[in-house]
């Protein structure tokens, strides 16, 4: 029905969850971005994409070790074999009866749910629902780059707002980054240096 | 000022009556000025009030410290400064008012039956605001609300708030009412604002002045001495409000002739006068035993004029061929009158400087004292020129007479209009320059001005005085001193003097020594209903034309302006 | 309890001491064996003869049966050969556990396509063996050797399948020797699968598909065989005698063959491959698939529809060289590996599998069956240690 699905639930909790796809549908997901998983009855829960992994196995490891490795051998791997891209998410959010709350979803979806990833309206209408909320998930964050992955999170969103009209959201949102980190001044300038790194022109 | 699209400029963080306000600052610090007349809002209050401080301030030393624009682009720089760099003001809360509820709802008609238009509600503070109260720039009205409107009778404009422009005034019949003082370093504008606050009293007519001009600045015209520019005269502009009177026969006053001169008679000097120049004289201890003597010898009334007529050192030779003081001499009254003869002839030497005083005669041919009182009754105002007896002497000598004998009069007219229904006196306000010769710690004891100053308007008399010393001015007159108007100040002892007996002396003391010379005063005491640094009015055509109207512009026109009018 | 290994030491001993007489004779074995090699190595015709009368003399005689090319022909590498669409099959089996609860078995399938240029392919076919179908017509239950013969009948059934759609010349892999070499040839089980099995080969040879088994580490010695025979007198013939045993054909070839290089085709004796006639009948030769100074020795069976043509053997020897490269140092075809991993059921998958079996029989109201007790005491956990 969508060609944004990337995957599977693998596994998840109330807090977030891990999705499975193969290596050749890897295209379309990047980091920070959102990710929704839609259940019964209007409910669907919304993540952010933090960790992808690439796995490798003894085969992998035995086939580098080859003068050269054939395109056909490189799909076969890619295509066929049966280690799945793990996709990590944390949940930011949920929908229900069309509200849309920056809250942990109150029950984590089930296995092998469909994954989506977001478009630009359905990322504009969860981000500038409410007053950023869902930042609180993910500076909770610990197993991961907090300040890279709200960068990569902030540059799509920011470009999805702008192509709504809505330029002033990049700076509302980095203002309420300042904010909640100004009393973590480590934490606040790496989120800031990363900011600079995603190049946004200031909009105003 | 453009109106801006906010008129607040920040939202109160903390503070209290004790140690003022803090306002977190939402507009550039650049925009705010220590200084700024404030008003912040509080729900039903408002509460007015005067920056005293303005403090940079970081939610964490770290954003201070790290100059992060250069390691961040600047949009993300300025959001972070946004953020984490702050200014805080402090905002000294003078007086609050009730601004009632808003005039559409039910509770509007209560208010306002207790509290009739009219009047100002404006209280001292005795609450705090809110905390995020809203701040904002003192407006126009708020001016008018606390300092009174310019266009009511009885205020005078001195100046303008320094930010806004919005005229400040004080209320002339206040002003009066209490001595007040003048202050200033050299240079700073003091008698320009002088002439502006004599050209306002003079202009409403309320009271009347005695002006003791020691240097001859506010009869006739004057040059500027840093711009070289004309200076108008009170004598100028209110030729028949002003009497110009020069000291000692014949004096002339920057080379023009005063309207009458002052001799003062031998009768006239009493010993308290020659007491008070002790200092000036190196009078000893003795003296005012050998004054008693004097008056108990001679009479109160010519004392002066006998003391002079004896002989110092003057002796013959008895039956005896011994030499003995002459009948004539000082030294036979004393021996005659049991006083130490070296005492009384040290202190005829000594007094030999005001025997030769010109302006002190046996017969004057007028009573010149009793015509200034006389002029002064009339509603006339009195500029005393002392021409060229610029001494301190002639300043302690001359003032210091007429001062005590003025009093006296208005003394007496209290009394009689106290007690037989006569007329009510007209009030008087005596100009002293150079306040801190007659009124230092060992003189104000016996002066007439500390009486005065103390005394406040029991007789219809007060001071006004000028000076660019304040420390030197005894502290007991100062802290009597109703309305102070200060221009800057260097000395911390000056400084503490302006602002003694007065509340908040700690958050006015640094305004004060920022003030602009020449520019700004800041304006204090019980005569304004709250401290406030102005930009001071400017002596000039447009005051001029201001205070006495179209006609008297017409003063300023060219001859062939005046020509032209004419038809030519 | 582990090993005692009181017991075994003295026995390790004992080897260990036999060792260097062992190796004497060995290299005394090899010797000859050498020396038979160069010897005959371009009398091929007289070779031939031998073998022949040799067959003769006993029927069971598992040997080479030379060319025409000399025993020593080395063939190296002709890079310029196409490389054919590869499709290569392999099996796995689940054997029935009769201490499951359950008792089932699945043969599975894994079938591999890659053509250069082209998306590969990979499909997996499992067959489940349940209830009845783990019985033969006998009655008996079905054994590992039986589920083995149809696993490797599957193999190229799937093989002929996928490849009826090929247009592109292909060449069809599958791991281990062509014929079926099951120990129930009797059975008339066996016969039914071995007649499949022809028929699919016939098939095959119809349609001119190039068809290899690929041995690896192959312990074979069939060329030694056949130099036994030279230096047996014909009454010992019969009697099995093997007075070079011990000698692979691998160790003549790794010092013959540069790397890439193949050796001449010989003709597959045996008693099963009689079986295999005319256009099927079994060939082999050795590949070298290794690099210098390290030979990795391979044994690739052919059917004679490609063995008859010698540059279809070469297209055979290009590919499989190509395949083993791609694996690296340990050289293997990597089309045989990928089709061994997706056909490979592990020890989880089978657990699955019988979950999902009691689920349904449950779901039948039938009942799920036990576990053995026996079965059960082996599941017992380890020890375990307090907090952990």
């Amino acid at each position: 029905m969508n060609n944004d699905q990337i995957g599977y639930l693998l596994r998840a909790s109330t807090s977030g969850a891990v999705a499975g796809c193969r290596v050749a549908e890897l295209e379309q997901p990047h980091l920070g971005c959102m990710l929704r998983i839609p259940q019964a009855h209007g409910y669907q829960v919304y993540g952010i994409l933090y960790d992808m992994h690439i796995d490798d196995d003894g085969l992998v490891r035995q086939l580098v070790t080859a003068e050269s490795i054939s395109p056909e051998v490189i799909a076969d791997n890619r295509l066929h074999r049966s280690v799945p891209v793990e996709i990590s998410m944390i949940f930011v959010g949920y929908l229900q009866n069309g509200q849309i709350f920056h809250l942990l979803p109150p029950r984590p979806p089930l296995t092998l749910e469909d994954v989506f990833l977001c478009s630009a309206a359905e990322m504009c209408t969860f981000t500038a629902s409410g007053h950023f909320g869902y930042f609180r998930h993910i500076l909770r964050g610990s197993d991961f780059p907090v300040a890279e992955i709200l960068a990569s999170h902030l540059r799509q969103a920011a470009l999805a707002q702008h192509q709504h009209g809505d330029t002033a959201w990049i700076n509302d949102a980095t203002q309420e980054l300042i904010t909640l980190l100004r009393d973590d001044y480590p934490t606040l300038m790496n989120v800031l240096s990363a900011l600079a790194d995603t190049q946004l022109t200031p909009q105003e | 000022m453009p109106e801006q699209e906010s008129p607040y400029i920040g939202y109160v963080v903390g503070g209290g009556l004790k140690n003022n306000l803090n306002v977190r600052l939402t507009v550039p610090a650049s925009q705010v000025r220590e200084g700024s007349f404030v008003v912040v809002e509080s729900g039903d209050d408002q509460f007015y009030g005067l920056v005293t401080d303005l403090q940079l301030g970081a939610t964490d030393p770290r954003f201070a410290d790290e100059q992060s624009e250069n390691r961040f682009p600047a949009h993300l720089a300025s959001l972070l400064h946004g953020q984490t760099l702050y200014t805080n003001l402090e905002v000294m809360p003078a007086l609050m008012l009730d601004r009632g509820p808003d005039p559409a709802s039910p509770e509007y008609e209560t208010w306002r039956a207790a509290h009739p238009e009219d009047k100002s509600h404006a209280m001292p503070v005795k609450t705090v605001p809110a905390h995020h109260a809203q701040t904002r720039n003192a407006h126009a009205g708020d001016v008018a609300e606390i300092f009174g409107s310019p266009t009511k009778k009885g205020n005078f404009i001195v100046g303008s708030t320094r930010e806004h422009g919005h005229p400040i005034c004080i209320n002339l019949d206040k002003f009066v009412q209490r001595s007040s003082g003048i202050f200033g370093a050299t240079g700073t504008g003091k008698s320009f604002l002088t002439r502006i606050i004599l050209s306002g009293l003079i202009h409403h007519d309320r009271t009347s002045l005695l002006i003791f001009d020691m240097h001859n600045e506010y009869g006739f015209d004057d040059q500027a001495t840093d711009t070289n520019q004309k200076v108008p005269g009170l004598k100028s502009k209110f030729s028949s409000k002003v009497t110009l009177i020069g000291l000692g026969a014949g004096s002339k006053v920057r080379g023009l002739s005063p309207d009458s001169n002052l001799q003062l008679a031998e009768s006239q000097i009493k010993p308290e006068d020659v007491l008070m120049l002790s200092g000036e004289l190196n009078l000893r201890e003795t003296s005012a035993t050998t004054l008693d003597a004097l008056v108990h010898s001679f009479g109160r009334e010519s004392w002066f004029h006998d003391f002079k007529q004896l002989k110092n050192g003057a002796i013959i030779e008895d039956d005896k061929g011994k030499k003995v003081p002459a009948p004539d001499s000082v030294a036979h009254w004393a021996n005659q009158n049991g006083v130490n003869a070296f005492a009384a002839e040290g202190l005829h030497s000594k007094l030999g400087r005001l025997f030769n005083l010109s302006y002190i005669s046996q017969k004057p041919p007028s009573n010149a004292l009793q015509e200034i009182i006389l002029t002064l009754e009339k509603g006339k105002h009195v500029v005393l020129s002392f021409g060229d007896h610029e001494s301190d002497l002639d300043y302690l000598l001359v003032t210091n007479t007429l001062t005590r004998q003025i009093r006296a009069a208005w003394e007496k007219k209290t009394n009689d209009f106290r007690g037989k229904n006569a007329q009510e006196p007209r009030p008087l306000v005596i100009v002293v320059e150079e306040a801190h010769k007659l009124l230092n710690r060992e003189m104000a004891s016996q002066t007439t001005f500390s009486t005065i100053a103390r005394e406040m308007r029991k007789y219809y008399v007060t001071l006004l005085i000028i000076d660019q010393r304040p420390s030197q001015i005894y502290d007991e007159v100062m802290s009597q001193l109703g309305t102070r108007i200060s221009g800057w100040l260097g000395d911390d002892a000056d400084i503490s003097a302006v602002l003694s007996g007065l509340a908040s002396r700690e958050s006015l003391r640094g305004m004060l020594s920022r003030l602009q010379p020449a520019e700004e005063v800041l304006l204090l005491g019980w005569g304004v209903p709250m401290p406030i640094p102005i930009r001071s009015r400017r002596y000039d055509q447009q005051f001029w034309q201001e205070l006495l109207g179209e006609a008297n512009a017409a003063e300023t026109k060219s001859i062939d302006e005046i020509m032209g009018e004419l038809g030519f | 309890m582990p090993v005692n290994y009181q017991q075994i030491r003295s026995a390790i001993r004992a080897a260990g001491q036999q060792m260097p007489q062992y190796a004497l004779k060995m290299k005394e074995r090899r010797k000859e064996v050498m020396r038979l090699f160069g010897e005959y190595a371009h009398q091929t015709a007289i070779l031939g003869e031998r073998a022949e009368r040799a067959l003769e003399l006993n029927g069971d005689l598992r040997l080479a049966i030379p060319g025409i090319q000399s025993l020593n022909t080395h063939i190296p590498e002709d890079t310029t050969r196409p490389v054919p669409v590869l499709w290569a099959a392999d099996g796995s089996q689940i054997i029935p556990d009769g201490h499951l609860a359950l008792q089932f078995g699945v043969i599975n399938v894994g079938l591999i396509r890659l053509a250069a240029g082209e998306t590969p392919l990979q499909s997996i076919e499992s067959q489940l063996l349940f209830a009845d179908d783990l019985y033969d017509e006998q009655g008996r239950r079905l054994g590992e050797e039986s589920i083995a013969l149809r696993r490797d009948s599957k193999e190229r059934t799937a093989l002929l399948q996928a490849t009826s759609a090929e247009n592109s010349p292909a060449l069809t892999l599958t791991d281990g020797p062509l014929e079926l070499f099951r120990d129930l040839r009797t059975s008339s089980e066996y016969q039914q699968e071995l007649q499949n099995y022809l028929s699919i080969l016939s098939q095959m040879s119809e349609r001119r598909l190039l068809t290899a088994g690929y041995v690896d580490k192959p312990r074979s010695d069939l060329v030694v065989r056949l130099l036994e025979v030279l230096i047996t007198p014909e009454q010992d013939i019969s009697k099995n005698q093997r007075p070079l045993a011990g000698i692979g054909d691998a160790e003549i070839f790794a010092t013959l063959l540069q790397p890439g290089e193949r050796s001449a085709s010989f003709g597959l004796q045996s008693p099963s491959t009689r079986l295999f006639q005319g256009d099927l009948a079994l060939h082999f030769f050795y590949l070298n698939v290794g690099r210098a100074n390290n030979a990795q020795i391979a044994r690739v069976e052919i059917p004679a529809w490609v063995a008859k043509t010698e540059t279809a053997i070469n297209t055979v020897q290009h590919a499989l060289l190509a395949q083993c490269r791609q694996m690296g140092s340990k050289a293997y075809p990597y089309i045989l590996h990928r089709a061994h991993e997706t056909a490979m059921v592990s020890f989880d998958e089978r657990n699955q599998l019988l979950n999902l079996l009691q689920i349904e029989m449950l779901n039948q109201g039938q009942p799920p069956g036990e576990t053995s007790n026996k079965q059960q005491a082996k599941n017992l956990p380890g020890k375990t240690r307090f907090g952990q």
